[in-house]
């Protein structure tokens, strides 16, 4: 035999990782797009693409290592899209009424739209064999798409979501774990 | 380890490949030593025992956990797998055609692990009148005949391709004839 069994095993391994790395940038490879289509709205193009890069190589990490952390990153992508519709909507409200002049409306809707997103998540969670790993995925990467709709809303919006996002996800988990003692 | 693997364990194959394919990095070991034995017979099978056995079904086995992600759940993990080593051998296969390399190496391997001493006897007998008869051609005859079967100078090789292609045809017109002038045809 040209290989030794355990060299065998080893190369098996990296293969393994190599062809982990490639599926995983293949599958989020899309969410590159999503913030050059936001820019479109939002002429702010450090902020988009920073985000959109940050949310492709966070969602290339859980899909890369898989199991409840690539399961976590699809169901954020999809809770994230409630925030996301919402905060567009907001700026072509705002695009075509006249700017976004209410701060206290924005933070409403983008924490209202986290808060729809940490009903899914906490609800999904529910159904997990480990779901810390679960909802840190999802809550990251549900933050994370929203963020690219709510960042119109400047720091303000990012702290509704986040609040809106972390309550019922928070709220669920407090009560698994005292149901557990 | 062994090549047969019982209907009962199949499920069991199929469950871990899905965790594989899930992320599951602790399944990599035991799909390996229940694989390996499989996708080696497979290859041992399609091109003979050998080193373009073994190497098919190194390539294989590395193939199979590369594109493990993107296993169908629907599918048997036995079939799939075994579908990636035929690949391979056959790929293996179709590349020694086109290198058309016959190293001395591969000469003096077994073809099968049944050989015997009258084999082995008969090969080595071989060899030295294919060395005695290669030793009457000239120079240039010899050469051409070298970059044709072994790689390693063919890579060196600086001639252009029709020029190597008419010398290697006259080069192996001449050994034919040396060896039929000695041996008969």
């Amino acid at each position: 035999m040209a290989l030794e069994l355990t060299q065998l095993e080893s190369n098996v391994r990296r293969a393994y990782e190599r062809g982990r790395v490639a599926h995983a940038v293949r599958v989020t490879a899309p969410l590159l797009a999503l913030g050059a289509f936001v820019l479109l709205l939002d002429g702010r193009p450090a902020v988009m693409l920073g985000l959109g890069a940050l949310l492709f190589v966070t969602e290339a990490l859980f899909v890369w290592r898989g199991q409840q952390l690539g399961r976590g990153a699809l169901a954020g992508l999809v809770g994230g899209v409630i925030p996301l519709t919402f905060g567009l909507c907001m700026q072509v409200y705002g695009r075509f009424c006249g700017g976004l002049p209410m701060m206290a409306g924005c933070t409403a809707v983008c924490g209202t739209g986290g808060l729809l997103a940490g009903l899914w998540i906490a609800w999904l969670a529910r159904r997990q064999t480990t779901p810390s790993s679960f909802v840190f995925a999802a809550g990251a990467s549900a933050l994370l798409v929203g963020a690219i709709g709510c960042a119109c809303a400047g720091a303000g919006g990012f702290a509704g979501l986040l609040g809106g996002l972390f309550l019922p996800v928070l709220a669920t988990r407090a009560h698994a774990s005292l149901a557990r003692v | 380890m062994r090549a047969f693997t019982p209907a009962h364990e199949l499920g069991e194959l199929d469950r871990q490949m899905e965790r594989l394919a899930d992320g599951d990095r602790a399944v990599i070991e035991p799909l390996f030593r229940v694989l390996w034995p499989v996708v080696q017979a497979c290859c041992r099978r399609s091109l003979g025992a050998g080193v373009d056995a073994d190497d098919a079904a190194q390539q294989a086995m590395e193939r199979i956990f590369k594109e493990a992600s993107l296993y169908d759940r629907t599918r048997r993990a036995l079939p799939w797998a075994a579908a990636i080593a035929s690949w391979e051998c056959r790929t293996m296969r179709r590349r020694r055609q086109r290198d058309r390399t016959v190293g001395i190496e591969s000469v003096s391997e077994p073809a099968s692990e049944a050989r015997t001493p009258e084999d082995a006897a008969i090969v080595g007998e071989l060899l030295a009148a294919a060395e005695e008869t290669f030793g009457t051609l000239s120079d240039v005859d010899r050469a051409a005949i070298e970059q044709t079967f072994v790689e390693e100078l063919s890579e060196r090789d600086s001639l252009s391709g029709p020029t190597l292609r008419k010398r290697r045809q006259r080069a192996l017109y001449r050994l034919r004839q040396a060896w039929r002038k000695v041996y008969g045809p």
